[in-house]
């Protein structure tokens, strides 16, 4: 009986144990469990996130955000401002010198800005090219002295002006002496 | 070098030819004993003699322009001559702009001709031009067509300002200029008067009048006689004489600084350059060195024999001081100043002292508000490079190129800054016995003032950012009180300062108890708006009525038994 007695608990520590370890197994796994019922009363929050990030006209309006900068620099180049901060400063934008690629560059039928090709545009080497003396004219441009249809002339700078009438010259009068001195000019 | 042989040889043989001596940019219009000084094409040329002088009279004491200018020439321009009318120089530097028209052109011609005003070889004929606008004959001629009684004209009040002037052709068509109208018509049309007529516009013209000793706020002039002048000095120093019937002319200005600034204050400083040809390939920069720190400062461009303003933006120092500023210059050009001498004030430390119901002033006489620097509008230019491009194809179809043998322009731009200013007195909120703006003497005042700038190039303006008041107690000028900005930015606002005295610490100035009655006037500075041509400001009044005195609200009685 006292073997059996041993036998009997032999087995029911291991039976016991292996229990043990399986509650204890269980208990343990429970804990890397993902948190289930405090997320469910998220799903407003979340979904009201989710229709803000993927409604359109919200997003139409960052982009049109973003689009500001360059306007306002725009703005700027126009109004002639310079950089008025710090040790490094200017007083007017930087100017622009246009440059092109090799195959604008490199292309017989056009110039680089886009002109025409004309007879006078012959291939000349480059110690021959001399600067035109004055600048080629625009035909649509008036000139100096010219006369519109209302009669006006056109003055460099100003524009139309209207002739007002014929000058009024008339001769002086004195009685004065031109030998005697009466004003005083410098020292 | 063939090129260069040939251009002597070229220019040999144009002066065997002529006798004129060459200051005329070209020769096309040389003939008669006339030399053209355009650039010798029919559309750009004048001839010797179509000059004159014009002259305006001057009240010597505040330099006011007393009559319509009169035109002196010994010529008949034709009616198709463009003129700006019959403004004055100082008209112009008081920030008149032109106003272009066609014919109506005024003018008499002396019997006794005038003599050469506009020379064609540099040497000005100064002697007989003193001679002639000195003489009796001259100056009765001149009361006589201007319509001021001759011997108010002499008797030492008066100044006649003399500009020469000459009529030539631009562009192909004819135009009649002094020196400064020629220079802002220049900037008009960004340089291309200066390049087409310099000799006359920009040279002969401009030194045939210039100051021996300064008068009228004109200052000598001490640069070249015999070179191309700028637009800038042209219009500051040269074109110009003045006829003066007394001995001295008036006391030069002497400043021992060239600039007054006030403590914690935005500002901007400003040097001219000129010299060369300042462009972004071969550009001029400036440094100036305040208190320890350089700033450097670019894009600082201008066509050759012309100039431009450069200017840096910085914030004065904490405390009062004297302040050089040291100018060095990078590139082609060079500056009209290497040392800039500036003055840093604080305005608040005069602030009136505790009044007391004591006092008293029986001998008070109410003064004028004085007059302070004003300025409520500053023009300035930039001159802006562009490149031209000038395209010519090298080499055979398959192998050429295209190379850009091109150059620089320069547009003039324009900018300006406006600049205003209100100011409004009323009864302080405590006093309890002001009825509208009538109040008792010993009371206090609140005031509010607003300030404003605007400008199309607003990085070359500072905000208003100071305002002081002075009062009739002070004689305007014993005690004063800087305001404090309670709205800074381009529209400021400015407040008292909180009184230490105020019971309540308002923001208030207390009137002495013994003012007389009558209008109380209080007058406020609005100033340091700074731009690159000066300081914008303001000088502003406004007034209370006063009625009685603060006692008249306290009485004496016995106390109830």
């Amino acid at each position: 009986m006292k073997n059996i007695n041993d036998r009997l608990k032999k087995w029911l520590l291991i039976t016991g144990g292996l229990a043990l370890s399986v509650v204890l197994v269980v208990a343990i796994m429970s804990q890397f469990k993902a948190p289930t019922i405090n997320d469910l009363d998220l799903p407003e929050q979340n979904s009201s996130t989710q229709k803000v990030a993927v409604e359109n006209p919200d997003i139409t309006e960052k982009e049109d955000d973003i689009k500001v900068p360059p306007i306002q620099i725009q703005e700027e180049s126009k109004t002639g401002n310079g950089i008025d901060k710090g040790t490094e400063q200017t007083i007017q934008p930087n100017p622009i010198k246009p440059e092109y690629t090799d195959e604008q560059l490199k292309n017989p039928d056009q110039k680089p800005n886009g002109e025409k090709v004309t007879e006078q545009d012959k291939p000349i080497e480059h110690s021959k090219v001399e600067k035109p003396n004055t600048p080629s004219k625009s035909d649509n441009q008036p000139q100096g002295g010219d006369v519109n249809s209302k009669g006006e002339t056109y003055l460099p700078g100003f524009g139309w002006i209207k002739n007002s009438g014929e000058n009024q010259g008339i001769v002086g009068e004195s009685d004065g002496d031109i030998n005697k001195q009466v004003g005083i000019m410098g020292n | 070098m063939k090129k260069i042989l040939t251009s002597i040889c070229l220019s040999l043989a144009l002066i065997c030819c002529f006798s004129l001596p060459a200051f005329a940019v070209g020769d096309g219009n040389i003939d008669g004993g006339g030399g053209g000084m355009g650039d010798g094409t029919s559309t750009n040329s004048w001839t010797p003699g179509n000059d004159g002088v014009r002259v305006t009279v001057v009240r010597a004491s505040d330099h006011a322009v007393v009559t319509t200018p009169i035109d002196l020439t010994n010529k008949n321009p034709p009616s198709t001559l463009f003129h700006f009318g019959k403004v004055s120089k100082l008209s112009y530097s008081n920030d008149k702009g032109l106003s272009p028209q066609q014919g109506s052109y005024q003018y008499i011609n002396p019997p006794q001709a005038i003599p050469r005003i506009v020379s064609t070889n540099g040497s000005n004929n100064i002697d007989a031009i003193k001679k002639y606008f000195c003489s009796e004959y001259t100056i009765k001629l001149i009361s006589n067509h201007t319509g001021m009684d001759y011997d108010v004209l002499i008797g030492g009040d008066y100044k006649l300002l003399l500009e020469p002037f000459a009529f030539y052709k631009f562009e192909g068509v004819m135009i009649a200029t002094t020196a400064t109208e020629a220079a802002l018509y220049d900037e008009q049309v960004s340089g291309l008067l200066r390049k087409r007529m310099t000799s006359l516009s920009h040279k002969n013209l401009p030194l045939a009048m210039f100051l021996e000793v300064g008068d009228l706020g004109y200052p000598a002039w001490s640069g070249s006689k015999t070179s191309t002048a700028s637009n800038a000095d042209i219009k500051s120093s040269l074109g110009l004489g003045i006829v003066r019937f007394q001995e001295q002319p008036e006391p030069p200005v002497v400043s021992a600084y060239d600039y007054e600034y006030r403590v914690n204050t935005e500002v901007i400083t400003s040097v001219r350059v000129s010299g060369g040809q300042s462009d972004p390939d071969n550009p001029t920069r400036v440094s100036f060195t305040i208190n320890g720190t350089t700033y450097n400062v670019g894009n600082i461009y201008y066509p050759s024999g012309d100039s431009q303003l450069a200017w840096v933006k910085w914030k004065t120092p904490a405390t009062e001081q004297d302040m050089v500023i040291h100018v060095s210059v990078r590139g082609p050009g060079g500056t009209d100043k290497s040392i800039i001498n500036c003055k840093i004030v604080d305005l608040n430390k005069n602030p009136p002292p505790n009044p007391i119901a004591d006092d008293r002033n029986d001998s008070f006489q109410k003064n004028i508000v004085p007059q302070r620097a004003e300025k409520t509008r500053a023009d300035w230019t930039v001159w802006s490079p562009w490149w031209r491009e000038y395209w010519a194809w090298h080499g055979d179809d398959e192998d050429g190129y295209w190379c850009d043998h091109g150059w620089w322009e320069f547009d003039l731009n324009k900018y300006h800054a406006s600049f205003s200013a209100n100011m409004t007195i009323r009864c302080d909120s405590k006093n309890p016995t002001a009825n509208g703006r009538i109040m008792k003497s010993g009371y206090g005042i609140n005031q509010e003032v607003s300030a404003s700038v605007s400008s199309n190039q607003s990085s070359a303006v500072t905000n208003p950012q100071n305002a002081v008041s002075y009062f009739p107690e002070f004689n305007y000028d014993t005690y004063w009180r800087l305001l404090e900005q309670v709205q800074s930015g381009s529209s400021a606002r400015f407040e008292f300062q909180k009184n230490n005295y105020s019971t309540y610490k308002n923001r208030t100035h207390f009137s002495p108890v013994w003012m007389p009655d009558g209008s109380y006037e209080a007058n406020t500075w609005v100033l340091d708006s700074w731009t690159p041509v000066g300081m914008l400001s303001a000088n502003l009044t406004d007034s209370l009525t006063i009625r009685g005195s603060l006692w008249d609200d306290w009485h004496v009685a016995p106390l109830k038994p």
